[in-house]
């Protein structure tokens, strides 16, 4: 357990009579990329939104960096290095780009009250936050729409914006839920390089839920499937795709 | 200038400076967190009550008066001792100022509760509800303001002042001294990473809270001081007028509140105090109007809610984002952007001309 970032006990989580997420429990070390996969209705967004602190479990417990977490409010989830994309991109519309990426920012020291209004005390700090801003913007080429409503983006400018704005926060873990989705193939394959990229050069944590199985399965270390709230299979790629169960609830044929 | 004049203007100025205290704080709580406070009123009458009860009480105890607090003659006796001791009027004014701040801001932390649990249009009918309840309260309660009557006599802070002209325009000025600093106190607010916070959860509450925001504190926060803002506005428009009165403290309040908001723009301190502008000036210039002016089919005073309808349907069919729509917050990160844009281009347009030689 002292090795792995994440673990999650027994962890369940039911709406009414349905088991959305049934006694499931994993690991995620350090330095990873892993995947979850599974038929529509499995439970996967539910699982990331019980890590997240979306949601609390009914029973079972999770730890993150050896914290337990899965009473904790999904803030203070965030200041430990916990980091949550959702699958429709849930960015602030009526802020700019610049706005959307500089509010995910840790520990502003403008953001107390009785400091905000004194520009003086938090000036320095937030010009060095915005000289950051600035080269994560310059990469992900947003940089020049800086000042655009982000409800005015393209849709796949959207999935980077939301993913790029968490990336400033030095988060530990990543749940991304589908990152590929609605984005041109292209821009998708450039999103899934990146992670591989951050996971080597920053030292981040990846787990991922996508669909498009042959982009996922480039750089992942281990899959988890999940069916009917329930974990029916892990390990390898290469070992998934040979799995009868993960056939016959999930790839089909 | 004639001294009519002199008077209209600075009573017109005190009611504006009040309008713009109501407005700027509902517009932090709903242009820029997304609260929809529909009980504007009910902080904006705790002002007022804050200072008709504590006022009598205090004078009654100071200078001993022994008439009971709601008499005529014990009115009256507040005037002329308010007229007689100048120093410790002054005091008590400061006091009820800001005492009423402090009781404002302990209610908007307890009413902060249900806003944190109830969401939009709940929230708004529910505190719609406690503003009406508390006035039925207020009225049927004599030992606060003497119920339906209300209470008189709340000498005006500078009473004392001989020359009429001067007192009203020290009191106006006074007021929007007051006004000027909340708006440039909630400009300083807005324009920081603290607003961004703000509109942030305004936005999105959840994703807000997942990176890391603490939404029921800053909500909170500015509950509080939204609160606090209306009640100090409610002292000095009960000292302004002399007396409290529950009845006055009806729904139209917020409904004025909300109504500058829409007009100058949801979202914009500069807009919503234009709006507080054109409403004051449309409310007071109506009532200067005699009613033999016009020949109107109904009463002269129901012209005023007319034309306020109109006026906001208007604005909702042509302009539904205000006068002044929202604007990107200036912070100084958007600087470092704006020098780091115009550096880049002015570094194009030199490449263009050195490849061109």
């Amino acid at each position: 357990m002292s090795e792995s970032l994440l673990y999650l006990q027994e962890v369940t989580k039911s709406f009414g009579g349905l088991k959305a997420v049934n006694k499931v429990s994993l690991k995620i070390p350090e330095k990873s990329i892993i995947g979850l996969i599974g038929p529509n209705g499995s439970g996967k967004t539910t699982l990331f939104n019980l890590i997240s602190g979306v949601l609390y479990p009914d029973s079972g417990q999770i730890f993150f960096r050896g914290l337990r977490i899965d009473r904790m409010p999904p803030h203070e989830r965030f200041k430990l290095g916990l980091c949550y994309a959702f699958q429709i991109p849930r960015i602030f519309r009526g802020m700019t780009v610049l706005e959307n990426t500089m509010v995910s920012l840790k520990k502003q020291l403008g953001e107390q009250f009785l400091i905000a209004p004194f520009r003086r005390k938090w000036i320095n700090q937030e010009v060095k936050n915005a000289e950051r801003v600035l080269s994560v913007l310059e990469d992900a080429q947003l940089v020049n729409l800086y000042d655009k409503l982000s409800s005015e983006l393209s849709g796949g400018q959207i999935k980077l914006l939301q993913l790029v704005r968490t990336i400033t926060s030095e988060p530990k873990l990543f749940l991304l839920d589908e990152p590929g989705a609605g984005v041109a193939p292209s821009l998708a394959k450039e999103i899934f390089r990146k992670i591989s990229r951050l996971r080597d050069e920053e030292d981040l944590t990846f787990f991922i839920i996508e669909h498009r199985l042959d982009l996922l399965f480039d750089i992942v270390d281990k899959v988890y499937v999940m069916n009917r709230g329930e974990i029916i299979a892990e390990g390898r790629p290469e070992e998934i795709i040979e799995n009868s169960k993960v056939k016959e609830a999930y790839l089909g044929g | 200038m004639s001294s009519e004049l002199i008077t209209l203007l600075s009573t017109t100025l005190t009611f504006f400076s009040i309008y713009v205290i109501l407005s700027l704080s509902l517009n932090l709580e709903y242009g820029f967190t997304g609260i929809p406070n529909f009980g504007k009123v009910f902080f904006f009458s705790l002002g007022a009550y804050v200072t008709g009860t504590f006022v009598p009480r205090v004078m009654h105890f100071l200078f001993q008066i022994d008439e009971p607090i709601c008499s005529a003659t014990a009115s009256t006796k507040r005037i002329v001792l308010g007229i007689q001791e100048p120093a410790a009027l002054m005091m008590i004014f400061i006091m009820s100022l800001i005492l009423s701040g402090i009781i404002g801001a302990v209610v908007g932390y307890i009413l902060s509760y249900p806003s944190l649990k109830l969401r939009g249009d709940y929230l708004a009918i529910s505190l719609l509800i406690v503003a009406e309840l508390c006035r039925v309260f207020v009225r049927t309660e004599p030992s606060i303001v003497c119920g339906t009557n209300g209470i008189g006599g709340l000498p005006n802070p500078f009473i004392w002042i001989e020359d009429a002209i001067t007192k009203e325009v020290s009191y106006s000025t006074l007021s929007a001294t007051i006004a000027f600093l909340t708006y440039f106190f909630i400009q300083r607010i807005v324009n920081s990473p603290y607003g961004r916070v703000l509109k942030s959860i305004r936005d999105d509450e959840l994703a807000s809270q997942l990176l890391g925001k603490d939404v029921k504190k800053f909500k909170s926060e500015v509950l509080m001081f939204a609160s606090s803002l209306s009640a100090i506005a409610g002292c000095l428009y009960a000292f302004f007028i002399g007396f409290v009165y529950p009845d006055d403290f009806i729904i139209v309040w917020t409904m004025y509140a909300w109504l500058m908001l829409l007009l100058g723009g949801v979202g914009n301190n500069r807009g919503v105090v234009l709006g507080s502008l054109v409403m004051v000036m449309i409310d007071r210039g109506l009532r200067r109007i005699p009613s033999f002016w016009l020949s109107l089919p109904f009463d002269i005073s129901y012209l005023r809610g007319i034309i306020f309808m109109v006026l906001l349907l208007v604005i909702i069919m042509y302009r539904p984002r205000g006068i002044f729509p929202e604007k990107p917050l200036e912070t100084p990160a958007k600087k470092v952007f704006e020098t780091f844009i115009r550096n880049s281009l002015k570094f194009k347009k030199n490449n263009l001309i050195n490849s061109s030689e």
